[in-house]
């Protein structure tokens, strides 16, 4: 791989670890710096409170020129989050820049999480039921929370399988 | 030792060390006023300490003041000259997230090698981190990374 993108990565590790922001942390797999595993914490005072979700960061020999796929591991009830975890957020996309960095992406998604975008569903049950009926809303992302509790003990295996 | 009020001045050798040298100097010393050293020790800090000397007094012809000894002569002078680049010294490029005193993550060396562009938006970067930027985007407009406005390279200008 290019040192490029390792040293850029290296850089992202050092600056996570020196200045975390609240709510997040990532670390890169043991045997590949290019595949991300992290947590980010659902912010308080929303109903992703207290949930502790994961996320994979998949960065390419590009890296920073072009973005990482990133994609939920645990499951997800939102908006803007696809069935199979992948996210729909400009940054990630044709918004992305190369000053973005893991810290960057992680607060991004972290603040999408209370603050959906209506004009870029992928979840459409996810999508109705936010404008419609919050009430109803609230209560499938509480359950989601709940699952990432369950899901957060027999991780170690699952995590392991997808870096290969 | 004479018990004369001393100031005391500190010098960086070339080597960065700070040695402290005793003196009676109002201000800086000249070259008139340096003389052998005596003696040399060290202080509790571990501070090398040049002890003035106790030559006689010497007085000025016209003025009558006395001129300030300094018990140290200097016979060799090494200047050593550094350069950054003229920009914030702790900035650092937002695409590589090095120091523009150092060079991009592709690069051995800072300098010439390496050079640093400034965009009309007056953001900067290394010129081979915002040259790959560019290349990756393609058929897109040619943007800043930082502020997205049109990117036009005014360094050369
Ligand atoms: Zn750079
Ligand atoms: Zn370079
Ligand atoms: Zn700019």
């Amino acid at each position: 791989m290019t040192t490029m993108t390792r040293r850029r990565l290296l850089r992202d590790l050092k600056k996570l670890q020196e200045d975390t922001p609240s709510g997040i942390c990532a670390a890169p797999c043991d045997n590949n710096i290019l595949v991300w595993h992290a947590v980010i914490f659902g912010p308080a005072d929303t109903p992703f409170e207290d949930g502790t979700f994961k996320l994979v960061l998949e960065f390419t020999e590009e890296y920073p020129n072009r973005p990482p796929g990133v994609r939920f591991v645990s499951k997800m009830f939102h908006p803007n989050v696809y069935a199979d975890g992948n996210i729909c957020l400009d940054i990630l996309q044709n918004r992305w820049s190369p000053t973005y960095d893991v810290s960057a992406i992680l607060t991004s998604i972290q603040s999408l999480l209370d603050e959906p975008n209506p004009n870029s569903p992928a979840n459409s049950q996810a999508s109705e039921l936010y404008v419609k009926n919050r009430r109803e809303y609230e209560k499938k992302v509480k359950a989601i929370v709940e699952q990432s509790w369950v899901a957060f003990g027999d991780d170690k295996d699952d995590k392991d399988k997808k870096a290969k | 030792m004479n018990t004369r009020q001393k100031r005391l001045c500190t010098y960086k050798d070339q080597l960065n060390k700070d040695v402290q040298v005793v003196t009676d100097a109002p201000s800086g010393p000249t070259s008139a006023e340096l003389s052998a050293v005596e003696d040399m020790d060290v202080d509790e800090e571990g501070n090398e300490k040049i002890r003035f000397n106790d030559k006689p007094d010497v007085f000025h012809p016209k003025t009558g003041k006395r001129i300030p000894k300094l018990a140290v002569k200097i016979t060799e002078w090494r200047a050593v000259a550094t350069w950054r680049w003229k920009c914030a010294e702790e900035d650092d490029c937002g695409i590589c997230r090095s120091p523009f005193s150092a060079c991009c993550n592709d690069c051995k060396f800072p300098g010439e090698e390496c050079p640093i562009v400034v965009g009309k938006c007056s953001h900067t970067f290394h010129v081979h981190c915002i040259q790959k930027w560019l290349q990756s985007q393609q058929q897109q407009r040619q943007t800043c990374p930082m502020c997205r406005q049109d990117w036009k390279d005014v360094s050369k200008a």
